[in-house]
């Protein structure tokens, strides 16, 4: 079975989430602290008017420089990933294995990027 | 804390950041005013301040929710306001820099707070609320103090000033 992995740019790699995991994409204006919010956690973006928590990706890989004006909005909106630029969709019958375990959150590569497990991104910045 | 489907929110600043309160909770807006320091408390509670003869304890919003201190604190309010707790109900003052409006809001259009998994504790909020461009951080003035800091508001009350006196 082939799975499609939406690949984006963020802290000068490349990274992808499975199509499936994300509910669409949207450009961000504005971001809105919230206080006692994990490290990670950039603040809220409006959704449709809804307050979504905008996880800031370059943060997430330790980088401190603010991630971008795109926001990936997770299945369900429990979150969206702010990053800097979306590159394209790839197909793969596979992923290749990562080949690094620094990040817990990554299962594996596709197309050049790190493909990230999005539940376990979640568990990563709670 | 129950909202009524028709609410009237205060909406007050710390820093940059907009919080707000439903306007039943808030007793009186007072001007900054001294603050006697009490030792050994959390540092979210600035001190306690005598107001018509009630000692009544503030805390200072900025540091709670570890926001960078405004540059201008010239125009500083605090809110008088009553948070229940177990039925009881004792006026706390809230340090923020600067009361902005009251807003009349439909309760059914706060929405609850992003969630991080149960190890983030976001449920110092009752909810966000969108107007007008931005959020606005709603919140439950019962819940969104830690059980030690609820402790250190009944210490702080205490009128322990005769025993500070042997000491001094």
């Amino acid at each position: 079975m082939s799975t499609a992995i939406l690949t984006f740019e963020a802290a000068d790699a490349r990274w992808g989430v499975p199509l499936d995991d994300v509910d669409e994409i949207v450009s961000v204006s504005q971001v809105v602290h919230l206080p006692l919010a994990p490290d990670a956690v950039a603040g809220m973006i409006a959704v449709h008017g809804s307050p979504v928590g905008a996880v800031d990706f370059a943060r997430l890989t330790g980088v401190e420089s603010r991630s971008g004006s795109s926001a990936i909005v997770l299945n369900g909106r429990e979150a969206a990933l702010l990053v800097d630029t979306l590159c394209h969709i790839v197909v793969v019958d596979a992923l290749l294995p990562s080949g690094d375990d620094e990040f817990s959150w990554v299962d594996g590569r596709a197309g050049g990027a790190h493909v990230i497990n999005t539940a376990r991104v979640l568990e990563a910045i709670a | 804390m129950i909202l009524n489907e028709q609410e009237f929110l205060l909406r007050f600043r710390v820093n940059t950041d907009t919080f707000a309160l439903p306007i039943t909770r808030v007793l009186q807006i007072v001007d900054r005013r001294p603050v006697t320091r009490v030792p050994h408390l959390s540092p979210s509670i600035a001190g306690v301040f005598n107001h018509d003869g009630v000692i009544i304890p503030l805390v200072d919003l900025a540091t709670k929710f570890h926001i960078e201190r405004s540059p201008s604190q010239q125009r500083a309010s605090i809110l008088l306001v009553h948070a229940d707790r177990s039925g009881a109900s004792a006026p706390i003052g809230l340090l923020t820099d600067a009361v902005i409006d009251v807003v009349p809001v439909r309760a059914d259009s706060i929405e609850p707070p992003p969630s991080f998994g149960a190890r983030t504790r976001l449920d110092y909020l009752a909810g966000v609320i969108r107007i007008g461009e931005t959020f606005t951080l709603v919140l439950d003035v019962d819940r969104f103090l830690t059980a030690a800091e609820l402790l250190d508001l009944d210490a702080a009350r205490e009128p322990v000033m005769e025993e500070e006196l042997v000491f001094a």
